[in-house]
């Protein structure tokens, strides 16, 4: 096993690592830039590096300067995390290179699933149904008129370079067509580098499940079933669960075969995530692999009760998984909302500030994955992912009943969050009675807005909050009012007053 | 007995103070206490029932606050603030002027409008990036651009001037 480790990553998810690598009795050392001189993985970890700026390119991404301070320090093996390198092949390359251990996928396995066209091209000629459209990017406009009569409108244009909704269009006419792809095409090339364009039949209506894959370097493929991550904004998740409340044994079967099959076809090690869409007929498309641990891991270690990330750990080590396939039952349902520095009511734009209270809900089947404190300061340059509320029930109902009772208690402030939006999401009666899919979010905002709005009912947390405002009020601005106040009398107690709460 | 207004969302409410325990709300009276637990945060008892509340007056009677995972900003104002505001309304209102602030910190990363461009309600002004994510800053009045300090490449903090519109 390791002695020491580098985490090449910041947030919530280094301290995820820092976790298993202290269970394991490994050394943890972290990366941080200027912005994160007093950041919770700093303080947490059991050594800290300074590697540059505050942007991203000056730190987080500048990858010669981490495998430098990876080989100075005698850290045997680097774990990426998700985003900043997690996916960038060549670090992986460079890692190997340097002798050290890389904890995920090979670098060649990364290179092939990164590339969005020829992912494609491999999952189909592996018998892994793909999005019905094109497996080779689009030369020119003819090509793509040619290539959208066959496949049949509407269709989106998606950039082979990358994901997240960058260089995306959805098209639903020819006439649409040519401006569309001039657009998806420069916008490509901002986010990736490249302008290379393929087509994909837009599916209506469709929900996205994934399923969580681990493999070790002895041929070993595992699956620990799937989660269901529809609820999501910008192409980004904000409520993923696990298992899916929208399959059954039979589909399970199949879409795990299917995850197997795609992993073994890219000849994957480590942990992975092949992602699906699901039409309304319950057909399964392969989306795209993320080669890496997900945000929203643990959901299923909850369910599967396997620590995903010391599996990753000692998988890079050498070590075989650690558990049989028939082994793993799923046991209960589990739901993680993540909770982000934004505000809905504003077209999710983030916001920046330092956190002047945290304070986190406990009990049971509830955890929380943590990058902020106290004082911690939320900056403009990097993702707005403050944490990670998850529940765990022994099915649904109690999950989603217990993840309700956590958003209520948890609070954080100095800066604007969606917590509110998150519980709004979770009572919301369609979402328990999943009737949803990928656009839920998209239709029901103007909804959750209006209800902001204009509701005229005043709720109990509104008189909570206009009486304290009114007494603070009262008590800071007292020159600003005369009152005539009457001798106080401490007699609420026995008042027989209409219950408001 | 104080007269005070509380506009929570768009909505306005009636308030009457009578004393620190007794609170008239939308022509309701509550029995209330109030306790600080530390900075910020407060206990209100109900009808025996405590309530945990954070709370922060951001500016001047105006009060952000978190109870039960909803969010709400409160302004309260008395009699007298609310019809003093009123005559400042009116002649904020003559002059014509019309700020644009950016409302988040970050980056300036694409102009969209010089001073001397006419703008209308809603038009994209400029691109300010922060956390990795491009947010369109849009004018909230229509007019032509006066002043403006916005160059590409430039970082803005949060509530700082971009424009004025006239």
């Amino acid at each position: 096993m390791f002695k020491k480790i580098l985490i090449a990553n910041r947030g919530e998810i280094a301290l995820r690592i820092i976790k298993a690598c202290k269970e394991l009795n490994i050394i943890s050392a972290v990366v941080y830039s200027d912005a994160d001189r007093s950041a919770l993985h700093v303080r947490e970890a059991d050594e800290a590096y300074r590697v540059g700026g505050p942007k991203a390119e000056d730190s987080y991404l500048d990858q010669e300067k981490i495998i430098s301070i990876a080989k100075e320090i005698g850290a045997e093996a680097i774990h990426p995390g998700y985003g900043f390198l997690a996916e960038n092949y060549h670090f992986i390359e460079n890692i190997e290179k340097a002798g050290m251990a890389f904890i995920g996928p090979s670098s060649e396995s990364v290179k092939i699933m990164g590339d969005k066209t020829s992912a494609r091209k491999l999952m189909s000629q592996n018998n892994v149904p793909i999005v019905p459209g094109t497996t080779e990017p689009i030369s020119s406009i003819d090509d793509a008129k040619y290539s959208a009569l066959e496949i049949g409108y509407p269709i989106l244009l998606k950039a082979a370079g990358g994901g997240g909704g960058k260089g995306m269009r959805i098209v639903e006419n020819e006439s649409e067509l040519l401006n569309s792809f001039n657009l998806a095409k420069s916008e490509s090339k901002k986010a990736f580098g490249r302008d290379d364009i393929y087509i994909e039949k837009y599916l209506n209506n469709p929900k996205h499940i994934e399923v969580q894959i681990l493999a070790d370097h002895y041929g070993n493929y595992r699956h620990l079933f799937e989660r269901e991550c529809s609820l999501q904004r910008r192409h980004q998740k904000i409520i993923e669960e696990a298992p899916s409340p929208s399959i059954d044994e039979n589909d399970r079967e199949k879409i795990t075969q299917i995850a197997i099959d795609a992993s073994k076809a890219s000849n994957y090690h480590n942990a992975g995530t092949i992602e699906l869409l699901m039409d309304e007929n319950k057909n399964f498309y392969f989306l795209e692999m993320n080669t890496r641990v997900q945000v929203e891991h643990p959901v299923t270690e909850f369910i599967a009760n396997i620590d995903i990330v010391k599996e990753q750990i000692k998988i890079a080590s050498g070590k075989k998984i650690s558990f049989d396939q028939e082994k793993i039952k799923i046991i209960g349902h589990s739901i993680e909302c993540r909770i982000y520095a934004e505000d809905p009511k504003n077209n999710f734009s983030p916001s920046v500030g330092k956190i002047s209270n945290h304070d986190t809900p406990c009990g049971a089947g509830i955890r929380i994955d943590t990058g902020i404190d106290r004082n911690s300061e939320v900056s403009i340059y990097y993702d707005p992912i403050l944490s990670k509320l998850v529940s765990y029930g022994r099915d649904r109902d109690e999950a989603l009943n217990r993840m309700i009772l956590a958003l209520k208690n948890y609070f954080i402030t100095g800066v604007t969050t969606n917590i509110s939006f998150c519980k709004w999401l979770i009572q919301h009666p369609d979402f328990r009675d999943n009737n949803f899919n990928i656009n839920f979010i998209n239709d029901k905002i103007e909804h959750f807005l209006k209800e902001q709005e204009g509701s005229k009912n005043l709720s109990n947390e509104k008189i909570i909050s206009i009486l304290t405002s009114a007494l603070l009020y009262s008590e800071n601005h007292s020159s600003k009012i005369s009152v005539n106040c009457p001798s106080v009398q401490n007699n609420w107690i026995n008042q027989d007053d209409e219950a408001v709460c | 007995m104080t007269k005070l207004y509380a506009d929570i969302n768009s909505e306005s409410y009636e308030v009457e103070y009578i004393s620190r325990n007794r609170i008239i709300l939308n022509g309701k009276e509550y029995q209330v206490e109030l306790e600080p637990l530390e900075k910020n945060i407060y206990q209100i008892v109900l009808n025996n029932k405590r309530h945990k509340i954070f709370i922060d007056e951001i500016e001047s009677g105006v009060f952000h606050s978190i109870t039960s995972g909803e969010t709400f900003t409160v302004s309260i104002e008395s009699d007298l603030e609310r019809k003093a505001k009123k005559i400042l309304n009116k002649n904020i209102n003559q002059n014509s002027n019309k700020n644009i602030k950016a409302p988040m910190n970050g980056l300036i990363v694409k102009i969209n409008k010089n001073v001397g461009d006419k703008v209308e309600k809603g038009e994209s002004l400029i691109v300010l990036e922060a956390m990795k994510m491009e947010n369109e800053i849009k004018s909230s009045t229509s007019g032509i651009i006066k002043t403006s300090i916005c160059e590409v490449g430039k970082s803005v903090d949060r509530e700082e001037l971009l424009f004025i519109i006239e």
